[in-house]
């Protein structure tokens, strides 16, 4: 069960990315607001950000395999320094990096 | 970061983070992961927008201004005036048109990489656009008031291949920030003191600790980024030459691992990135380490 409501939490958020994507690229060629080669790189654009949403979708092996040797313990003593950071005095401790010219 | 510790490494920080917020889930996949990691991020900073959504990129005028506020805190650590560096609102013409650089530069970066692509679409929840203020010239940056969230100007002189350095460039910056979420990094008092300032990798000028630690590990991470995945193209702008980035961010770190007492206000775990940074630049002092 949990299984499946995990899988379709997944194909909800992917299928709406997608979705959206190609309904607006469909609106965009119904009125003609694209030659022929702009229709070929929004298509070919369309597909490379498919491609890369696939591979983070199906990438739970490599995750699985990165953190199957973390221990509560980790996570523990992770916990504790997530609290000082988040509870030390914001003007004290605030980073703001700035690419600056 | 990605560079200097590994995808593992990341994903290990990610995860410990995660599962402060969902102890109990199965956290294996991409995308309960993520949304455990931006939940945790969400609670921490109620008065933050989180975005949960696939699309990082940010078209609402109110987020965005949200997102900006991260920056629009003057605090200990600023010694350029970083609290006044984020301008005003593009139009919505203005903002769409740079988006979409912004997105052809992103999705063209990501297709390179895999592993840059889960790192990235894991960790970087939102992307905006404001301009820089008259009295700054700055291409954007990034708040550890609001990790995840990065800002860019995308000045109409830039070009694609310097926007593509700048999703490097503050990727790297947000896994530092991710990384000190998992092991504490500075004692904040003794890195305020002018005297505990040190050189800078791309500004080179004496900063405070964290901003001249964060500039070793950006260049490091820009150079190896060119090595395997960018090579240096002739429209480079923002970022200087290989040779010169990485002779500066050798200085920055002499200077860095120079400090009296440094061990005393930087984890051993900053310092080992240093060293570790300060190496891998010496292989690009020749300029024939990057192709073009």
């Amino acid at each position: 069960m949990a299984e499946d409501i995990k899988k379709t939490r997944i194909e909800e958020g992917y299928g709406n990315l997608v979705r959206q994507d190609l309904e607006k690229l469909i609106e965009r060629v119904e009125g003609q607001e694209l030659t022929d080669s702009e229709i070929k790189l929004a298509m070919k654009t369309f597909m490379d950000r498919f491609e890369s949403l696939t591979h983070r979708i199906t990438a739970g092996a490599a995750i699985s395999r990165a953190v199957e040797a973390v221990t509560e313990t980790e996570v523990l003593d992770t916990g504790k320094v997530t609290e000082i950071r988040f509870g030390q005095v914001p003007l004290a401790s605030q980073m703001i990096m700035v690419a600056f010219d | 970061m990605l560079s200097l510790v590994g995808k593992d490494e990341v994903l290990r920080n990610v995860y410990r983070v995660a599962r402060l917020f969902d102890p109990t889930g199965d956290l294996s996949d991409y995308a309960s992961l993520r949304r455990a990691f931006l939940g945790l991020l969400a609670q921490k900073n109620p008065h933050m927008p989180v975005n949960y959504s696939w699309d990082p990129f940010i078209r609402d005028p109110r987020v965005e201004d949200q997102l900006a506020s991260a920056f629009d805190v003057d605090v200990a650590l600023n010694d350029l005036d970083q609290d006044t560096v984020v301008g005003d609102a593009f139009s919505q013409e203005q903002r769409d048109r740079r988006l979409a650089r912004a997105r052809d530069a992103l999705d063209s970066l990501l297709r390179l990489d895999e592993d840059l692509n889960l790192v990235f679409g894991l960790v970087v929840h939102s992307v905006f656009c404001k301009a820089s203020s008259p009295s700054h010239k700055a291409h954007g940056g990034s708040s550890s008031g609001m990790i995840g969230s990065t800002w860019l100007s995308l000045n109409e002189s830039i070009t694609k291949s310097d926007i593509m350095e700048m999703f490097v460039h503050e990727l790297t910056h947000i896994l530092l920030f991710v990384d000190e979420l998992n092991y504490e990094q500075f004692d904040y008092d003794e890195i305020a003191k002018p005297e505990n300032y040190a050189l800078s990798a791309i500004l080179l000028k004496r900063r405070p600790l964290d901003k001249s630690i964060h500039s070793i590990v950006v260049a490091t991470e820009l150079l190896e980024a060119r090595r395997r995945l960018l090579g240096e193209p002739a429209d480079l702008t923002m970022h200087p030459p290989t040779p010169e980035l990485a002779a500066s961010a050798i200085r920055a770190a002499d200077s860095v691992l120079g400090l009296a007492r440094v061990e005393t206000f930087t984890s051993a775990r900053l310092l080992g990135f240093v060293r570790t940074c300060r190496e891998q630049c010496q292989s690009f002092l020749s300029p024939r380490a990057v192709g073009a």
